[in-house]
């Protein structure tokens, strides 16, 4: 039973049962805003029936040509409401925004280490396109904010699903070979 | 060389400068810029860099400067101009960046990025007016859509902030018909551009154009599908055309058979309908509503709206059984509830419609109560069947019964056990247990909490325990019995109980919150500082949470922990200021007009945040307060700039921004922080902000009184500098400055009746929530604080008075130090009486209350001290150089009553025995404060000397009375040995607070005592 709406200011105020989980990362005021200006469709809420945030997803579109995609920038879906296809009722929504921009694939990272949320993202009809070696902390965008890179090895996988635009399904032929950060467009 | 060679090389030059900056390595930046300026001399912005790395380091005043000087010279160079601006962010003045733009236009009026940076800058200053002008200035250089849509966006704004009717007449029509323009021509672009569109219309209730719109080609091919359905369901709901939007919210809800808000949009429409029907039928005009029969198909339901209870119910059914996933969706459920809760508001006869109601949730339990937020979902249909309580439980309880035979098999039959315990408790079965029965349900809960650690076999360390929520649960109900008994017993073993189960849960934050909440509540706040840092609180959620622990911390004497959390909070809200500007200009650039508005009331929501006020003053009064000597003291009041004449800020616009239902909480609505607590809470608040503004002014006003004496206002207050004093009576200033400090304190003493005559409400202490009750009330219910700091300052007041002016007659002086002066020291001994009880019965004492008492303490010391310090500087520029400093210091303190028996003779007697009265209250007020010195350091001794405290475990206890204590307590489920060392940790983690707050107490109590030595002649 769920609402899905935009994104407000209001909500950096209520997220706290989601926010303070430990997965999920707290970023400054400016973070928020800029996705809120740029890609406001993009930043949904998953409201309960109570009006309690059950979760949110925050998203953008991006790159050129056939690299055109959306990207997942964060999914979090709060203990007390998860199993109930939350998470893949928002994915949804950021895939439809995606087709309506007419982008190629939407991809996400992930850490290796979250089977949970792989096994989710798998699915969902992704599939692990490649491995990306320290992901936070060699890209200096999300350096900006915060110590997200508390742990200086992070893996990461690169998660990808085609969308209708990409007919020959040619941005999800895997890449076999581990790439670095500095190599991820 | 060409004037793009001249660019070069200033870039390459510059470049440096640039790298030093961005790795904040400021000294360099202006040694970098220093060079390149002997090299080119008017390259403004090296200039400017340069005053941005001295910006950085601190020294804004040489950057104002420079920035003035560059100024003047009216560059036009987009490197300059970009490093101004963001000197002017930087220091807030964002209105000058639209004055060195607007001089550089009219250099180059045709200059499309000039000019878009100079409508950024009003953006930023939001300047509608001119935010338009310029917008349609860039459309006439380069006529790109976004340009015009900024100016049709500004009007837009402009309309917002005038008036309603030139907005409506002028505004509003203006802008419509520059898009309509547009649309007719066929220029439009974007999304957006449509987006604004429907804006204007909305504003203009023109609904049915707006709808018109997006039914439009144009729209249709432009709108996203999901922006266009919202959009449609609004528009339908504004212009009450039920049927469509009964029609039309089926559609979607066979689509989305989840979507909570066209539930309920759909059944509003249902009832809208029978309504009209019911009108129509009234004034006999039989219409066309009598198709309900007519039709049964899924087809035909898309084409005739519901009418009718019946067919509502009917259509909710179809969602249930369409519903055949393989998780069934809560949604149509749900609705069947809200169906209930509408037809009872609305007094149908609910029994005719939807059958014995109590079904309803019985169903719900069964299907959903393996879900973690199925109570969640029941809560607000609770109250509804209030008076069934009894069966429903019964119900769920047969329906678990059903599933199991006594023994937890799965997962989902533990979840059902702990839906059922959460209903239950709900409906405040747990009230009617006696303590006993309370403890028996404990450990009943404990019991299924360490049952369900088999479940967690597969989790992650960050995932939450399956069976958390019984701790809590657990928690819970020792609170209930902590309030039962007011025994604090009760917190430590909550405390103990969730330390261990945070061990195995350590990402569970609701864990930490209540580990927080309860170290607070036994006044250990460092150690529920601990917790707070451990929830990672940040950025917003300084606004947000900051409650949780700002207020425990200070009120505790954790005062460098206190002030680190005051100093983080200021720094989100200043850095705020300039983010959310920025933003702003965002919006506009990416076309998202429909942020614009809320990124603008977002500002404004953080900038009038209550709790920014608050942590404000409560910053500036410990940051003057607890310095080292009087002249640091009057140095840094002239720095804080208090305005004792009129509070610093505006209370009527304050909001109140905390999240306060945060807490997981099982109870019913009068029992959590519901809307009227925080309303309640919120007005105890701003009385508080009140309160403590009075008081601040009052000190800032009783030091300016010694800051304006002539003599003394010119190079801060040391004696030796002291030259001159009065000459023709009374200083004007200082006679302002005097009935500026008379009226703050006639303004305290007005608010502290009324405290008294109006005592605010307080909030029940069964209302489990982060708020915890107001610091207000530590201030009024205090028998000595407003007392002692009133008299304390009517007494400067009255001191001041009379060394300022000639005519020195005041027999009632004496009397008045005295009054103070005995308040002060019955204060003192109070506190080595209270210090001596502590020593002697330390577990049975509130130690919340404890340093809350003392916390208060120390800061009347503080003042006392600082007002001791205000006489001297009074009454050293009142002498007229008749006493030399070494001649003071030879002068003893005589008896008050000698002054008074002899009465003011002649001008030099007075100077005399005004000296005395002086040295005889400080000297008074230093002794006490010694005397509170020594004892405080009995009370820290007191916590490292004691034995660690073994708290009794009443739950073991009361279940140990027949087991074997050695062996491990089936129903605990913790060894004896485990638990003695839970209980070991626990006990370090409150003593090691008491101790850090009693020593951080002492040492500015012992801070003060040299403050005053150093006062005494």
């Amino acid at each position: 039973m769920t609402t899905l709406r935009p994104f407000t200011c209001e909500d950096m105020l209520k997220f706290n049962n989601v926010n303070l989980d430990t997965l999920t990362e707290t970023y400054g005021l400016n973070f928020y805003m800029q996705y809120l200006a740029r890609w406001p469709e993009y930043f949904q809420v998953a409201e309960a029936p109570n009006g309690e945030i059950m979760g949110y997803i925050m998203g953008k579109a991006e790159g050129h040509n056939t690299h055109w995609h959306g990207h997942v920038t964060a999914l979090t879906v709060s203990p007390c409401y998860r199993r109930l296809g939350v998470a893949a009722l928002l994915m949804n929504w950021l895939e439809d925004v995606s087709e309506k921009k007419h982008a190629y694939f939407v991809d996400l990272f992930v850490r290796v280490s979250n089977k949970v949320a792989i096994s989710m993202y798998q699915a969902l009809g992704y599939i692990v396109y490649r491995t990306v070696l320290d992901y936070y902390s060699g890209n200096p965008d999300e350096d900006a904010y915060d110590n997200i890179l508390v742990i200086s090895l992070n893996y990461f996988s690169d998660m990808r699903k085609a969308l209708s635009r990409d007919k020959m399904k040619e941005s999800v032929v895997p890449l076999h070979h581990p790439v670095r950060p500095e190599d991820v467009e | 060389m060409s004037k793009a060679n001249t660019d070069t090389v200033a870039e390459r030059r510059l470049r440096p400068i640039y790298d030093w900056l961005d790795n904040g390595n400021n000294k360099k930046a202006i040694q970098e810029a220093d060079k390149v300026l002997k090299k080119q001399p008017d390259l403004l912005c090296a200039k400017v860099l340069k005053g941005l790395a001295l910006l950085r380091l601190g020294k804004n005043k040489d950057c104002e400067d420079i920035l003035e000087g560059v100024k003047k010279e009216a560059p036009a160079d987009d490197c300059t101009l970009q490093a101004m601006t963001i000197c002017y962010r930087e220091t807030h003045k964002l209105e000058k960046i639209c004055d060195v733009y607007e001089t550089a236009v009219t250099k180059d009026p045709y200059n499309e990025e000039l000019n878009t940076h100079l409508f950024m800058s009003y953006v930023r200053i939001s300047d509608y007016k001119k935010q338009q002008q310029v917008a349609l200035n860039l459309y006439k250089i380069k006529p790109k859509n976004p340009y015009y849509f900024w100016g049709v966006m500004s009007i837009l704004m402009q309309a917002q902030t005038k008036d309603e009717k030139v907005a409506q007449k002028v505004l509003l029509p203006l802008a419509e018909r520059m898009v309509k323009k547009f649309i007719d021509e066929g220029k439009i672009e974007a999304e957006q551009e449509i987006q604004l569109y429907i804006m204007i219309l909305e504003m203009q209730k023109k609904y049915k154009e707006a709808l018109k719109m997006i039914e439009s080609e144009l729209g249709q091919k432009i709108l996203s599908y999901f922006i266009f359905s919202r959009k449609r369901i609004k528009l339908l709901t504004s212009l009450e055309t039920w049927n469509e939007l009964n029609i039309y919210s089926k559609k979607i809800l066979l689509e989305e058979p989840d979507a909570y808000n066209f539930y309920v949009t759909y059944i509003d429409s249902v009832f809208k309908l029978i309504e009209i029907k019911e009108t129509d039928a009234d004034i006999g005009n039989v219409g066309n509503c009598n198709k309900s029969n007519m039709f049964n198909t899924y087809r035909d339901e898309l084409i005739y709206p519901d009418d009718t209870i019946e067919l509502c119910v009917s259509f909710i059914k179809q969602c249930q059984e369409k519903n055949e996933q393989p998780h069934r969706l809560r949604g149509p459920y749900i609705a069947m509830l809200l169906l209930y809760k509408k037809l009872v508001e609305k007094k149908y006869d609910v029994l005719k419609f939807l059958g014995n109601p109590l079904d309803l949730f019985i169903n719900y339990f069964e299907i959903f109560a393996e879900k973690a937020c199925c109570f969640k979902d029941l809560y607000q249909f609770l109250p509804l069947i209030q008076n069934e309580y009894i069966s429903l439980l019964s119900s769920t309880w047969a329906l678990i019964k059903k599933t199991n035979d006594g023994e937890v098999k799965n997962k989902k039959q533990m979840m059902m056990y702990l839906t059922h315990f959460q209903i239950s408790r709900y409906f405040g079965i747990h009230e009617m247990f006696s303590v006993n029965d309370k403890l028996t349900q404990i450990s009943r809960l404990l019991d299924f909490y360490h049952d369900g650690h088999r479940f967690n076999s597969n989790l992650t360390l960050t995932d939450l325990g399956s069976s958390d929520v019984f701790m809590i649960l657990v928690v819970h109900s020792l609170y209930d019995l902590y309030l039962d008994t007011s025994d604090f017993k009760f917190l430590k073993d909550a405390i103990c109980l969730l330390e261990y189960a945070y061990n195995f849960s350590p990402s569970n934050h609701h864990f930490k919150l209540l580990l927080l909440k309860l170290y607070n509540m036994l006044g250990a706040t460092k150690a529920g500082y601990k917790y707070f840092q451990l929830l990672e609180i940040k950025h917003m959620q300084y606004d947000s949470l900051g409650y949780l622990q700002c207020w425990p911390l200070l009120y505790s004497g954790q005062y460098s922990f206190a002030i680190h959390l005051l100093d983080h909070t200021l720094k989100f809200f200043s850095v705020n200021y300039k983010e959310t500007a920025d933003q702003l200009t965002h919006a506009y650039k990416y076309g998202s007009f429909e942020k614009v508005h809320e990124f603008l009331n977002f500002r404004e929501k953080l900038k009038n945040s209550f709790h920014y006020s608050l942590v404000t003053i409560e910053h500036l009064i410990n940051d003057l307060i607890h310095l080292p000597s009087h002249e640091v003291t009057v140095q840094s009041a002239q720095n804080l700039s208090i305005n004792p004449e009129k509070p610093m800020t505006d209370l009527d616009h304050l909001v109140d921004n905390r999240d306060v239902n945060l807490f997981l909480n099982f109870d019913c609505d009068s029992k959590r922080m519901n809307e009227t607590y925080a309303k309640l809470s919120f007005e105890h608040e701003i009385s508080l902000i009140r309160l403590r503004t009075i008081l601040l002014r009052c000190i800032g006003a009783s030091i300016n009184v010694c800051l304006f004496v002539p003599s003394v206002k010119s190079n801060g207050v040391s004696n030796n500098e002291i030259t001159h004093a009065l000459s023709n009576g009374i200083d004007e200033s200082a006679v302002k400055h005097l009935n500026i400090f008379s009226n703050v304190i006639e303004e305290l003493k007005e608010q502290y009746t009324y405290f008294k005559e109006n005592p605010p409400k307080s909030i029940s202490k069964n209302v489990f929530s982060g708020v915890e009750q107001s610091y207000l009330f530590t201030y009024i219910n205090s028998p000595f604080f407003l007392p002692l700091f009133i008299d304390a300052m009517s007494f400067a007041h009255e001191f001041c008075t009379l060394c300022l002016s000639e005519d020195c007659k005041n027999k009632k002086l004496g009397k008045t130090a005295e009054i103070s002066l005995n308040a002060f020291s019955k204060l003192i001994a109070d506190c080595n009486v209270k210090i001596t009880t502590i020593q002697s019965s330390y577990n049975d004492l509130c130690h919340r209350e404890i340093f809350e008492f003392f916390s208060l303490v120390v800061e009347i010391v503080c003042v006392m001290s600082i007002i001791c310090g205000n006489l001297r500087s009074v009454l050293l520029a009142s002498s007229k150089k008749s006493l030399t400093p070494a001649r003071r210091k030879k002068k003893k303190a005589k008896e008050i009553s000698e002054i008074e028996a002899n009465g003011c003779k002649n001008k030099e007697r007075t100077e005399e025995d005004v000296l005395k009265l002086y040295t005889y209250y400080v000297s008074t007020v230093k002794d006490n404060v010694k005397n509170l010195e020594n004892n405080l350091s009995h009370l820290e001794s007191c916590w490292s000397q004691l034995e660690i405290h073994k708290a009794d475990f009443e739950i073991r206890r009361w279940q140990s009375q027949d087991d074997n204590e050695s062996e491990i307590s089936p129903i605990l489920g913790i060894s004896d040995q485990r638990w003695a060392h839970i209980q070991a940790e626990v006990n370090q983690n409150l003593n090691d607070s008491y101790i850090t707050s009693a020593k951080q107490l002492r040492n500015i109590v012992k801070q003060k005592v040299e403050y005053l030595s150093l006062l005494l002649f």
